[in-house]
């Protein structure tokens, strides 16, 4: 039986641990150490490798959860974790100097994967900042031809993180 | 002496008490109404008492053309006048059961659709008439003007659509029993300044809720004027979540209307197991918060991207939905 993985990325700080351990039924592994760089103002501390949960289905078949790192240095370990996976989550978060940017150098490196499977982008931390509007993120997805679910989310609440992956999982079926 | 029918009477998200009831009632009065009234299954009754305090029944009432043929009969704990239409209040009690019943049968009422659609008996349609015969849905996007009033018997809406904002006293549950009820008659006026004093003390707020739901609710199985059954839809942007998460369908609409060629609704029926007339409600909702715009495709490019590249079933989609709890 092969494995099925849904992979969780976005900037750091997005709420990429936070959203694995708000689903998964076992608690998450983690891999975080202590923030060095100038994300130290941002978060104590950072995922290095991957985050990782899981759910099981009613035929005791695992879905694995993973979660990128999310800072660009370590873009290669991105290249790995997507491999066989069914599709991706991207989180932005808000609070953020320019999240459309953000926005596109994520849908740029996933470009790949996402073309073969499919994306739904979760936007956090929308009660410290609710710009760019929702309709600037939908301009900037014009280039990609397609409309992919942009959903503001709260990322500690089990049923957005739920929201998101249906709403994936209905794109990659359905889209 | 005349002759008496025998009428059947059904009902659809009452409790197992209200049930009980409800049988109990029929066998001891109901061959005091003026037909003979006896419980049975909705899809042989005449009649369908609707419990509009349980939002699943109601959706399952708007998701069903068969069932909305029957006569709907609203029960709720919130109904305070029973001088209109077809209303009862919790509790059950045998008196506005009886006048209920024997009011369906004073009106001649055989369905639901010749109550809330159709011009009277014996005259013939005049404007007014074609008019009514819109759905709510069409009604308000017809309205021109920047302020539009829609009157319900117990509330009323304001929309400044300009602004794109919304007054009422109303909340979304309210509206969605008061459309729900199909009996309701339903005015809508249109201004180009302000309704003076009547929306005084409403807070006006984003209008998209309350569209969505007019679509959602209000279409009755009609495109809108303008959106032609062989047009190829496709969303602008995906409804908040708010407004797409009761409902597996609306997911599964969204992501048919997200293809870059767009959809049609026949394809949409073809390719889903989402209804006809949910499918047309979904795009009249879309097209109300004005998310959904029309293309132009070739038949290539208008193929789904095969999610079976990535070797994915719909059977495995399926079990994740279902441990999502979705």
């Amino acid at each position: 039986m092969s494995e099925i993985k849904l992979i969780i990325t976005g900037t750091p700080g997005a709420g990429k641990t936070t959203a694995i351990a708000a689903i998964s039924e076992t608690p998450p592994v983690r891999t975080d150490q202590a923030t060095t760089d100038d994300l130290a103002d941002l978060k104590e501390e950072t995922t290095v490798a991957m985050d990782f949960g899981d759910l099981t289905l009613e035929d005791g078949q695992k879905v694995f959860l993973y979660g990128t790192p999310g800072q660009r240095r370590f873009e290669f370990m991105w290249k790995i974790l997507v491999q066989g996976g069914l599709g991706l989550i991207l989180l932005v978060d808000c609070s953020r100097d320019d999240p459309l940017a953000d926005m596109d150098m994520y849908l740029e490196n996933f470009a790949d994967f996402i073309e073969e499977t499919g994306v739904v982008i979760g936007l956090t931390r929308r009660d410290e900042c609710e710009s760019p509007d929702l309709d600037d993120f939908y301009e900037r997805l014009d280039r990609w031809g397609t409309v992919f679910p942009i959903l503001e989310v709260d990322v500690r609440k089990r049923e957005d993180v739920s929201l998101m992956i249906n709403a994936l999982i209905s794109t990659i079926e359905f889209a | 002496m005349g002759i008496c029918v025998l009428k059947t009477l059904a009902s659809v998200g009452l409790s197992s008490k209200d049930e009980t009831v409800l049988k109990s009632l029929l066998d001891l009065f109901g061959t005091k109404t003026r037909d003979h009234w006896v419980y049975a299954n909705w899809d042989h009754a005449d009649a369908i008492v609707l419990d509009m305090d349980n939002s699943e029944a109601v959706a399952q009432w708007h998701n069903s053309d068969e069932m909305r043929r029957r006569i709907p009969i609203a029960l709720s704990g919130e109904v305070s006048s029973l001088s209109e239409s077809y209303h009862l209040p919790k509790p059950l009690r045998a008196a506005p059961l009886i006048s209920v019943l024997n009011l369906i049968v004073e009106n001649g009422h055989h369905s639901a659709t010749a109550q809330f659609r159709g011009p009277e008996q014996g005259s013939a349609p005049d404007d007014a008439d074609v008019d009514q015969a819109d759905s709510l849905a069409q009604r308000i996007k017809s309205c021109d003007a920047r302020f539009v009033r829609v009157a319900f018997h117990r509330g009323k809406l304001f929309l400044d659509r300009q602004n794109r904002l919304c007054a009422t006293s109303l909340s979304l549950e309210q509206l969605s029993g008061l459309i729900a009820e199909l009996s309701e008659d339903v005015e809508i006026s249109e201004s180009e300044s302000v309704f003076p004093d009547e929306e005084a003390g409403m807070e006006w707020v984003a209008d998209k809720p309350f569209l969505w739901l007019i679509g959602i609710s209000g279409s009755e199985g009609r495109l809108l004027a303008g959106l032609a059954p062989d047009s190829r839809l496709r969303l602008l942007r995906w409804p908040s979540p708010v407004l797409i998460r009761r409902s597996q369908d609306f997911m599964t609409l969204c992501a048919l209307m997200s293809r870059k060629s767009g959809i049609t609704l026949d394809e949409i029926v073809a390719s889903s197991e989402v209804s006809r007339d949910r499918a047309i409600a979904f795009i009249n909702a879309a097209s109300l918060i004005g998310s959904i715009t029309a293309v132009t495709a070739n038949a290539e490019s208008s193929q789904s991207r095969a999610p079976s590249s990535s070797g994915v079933s719909k059977g495995l989609l399926a079990k994740i939905r279902s441990r999502l709890k979705v």
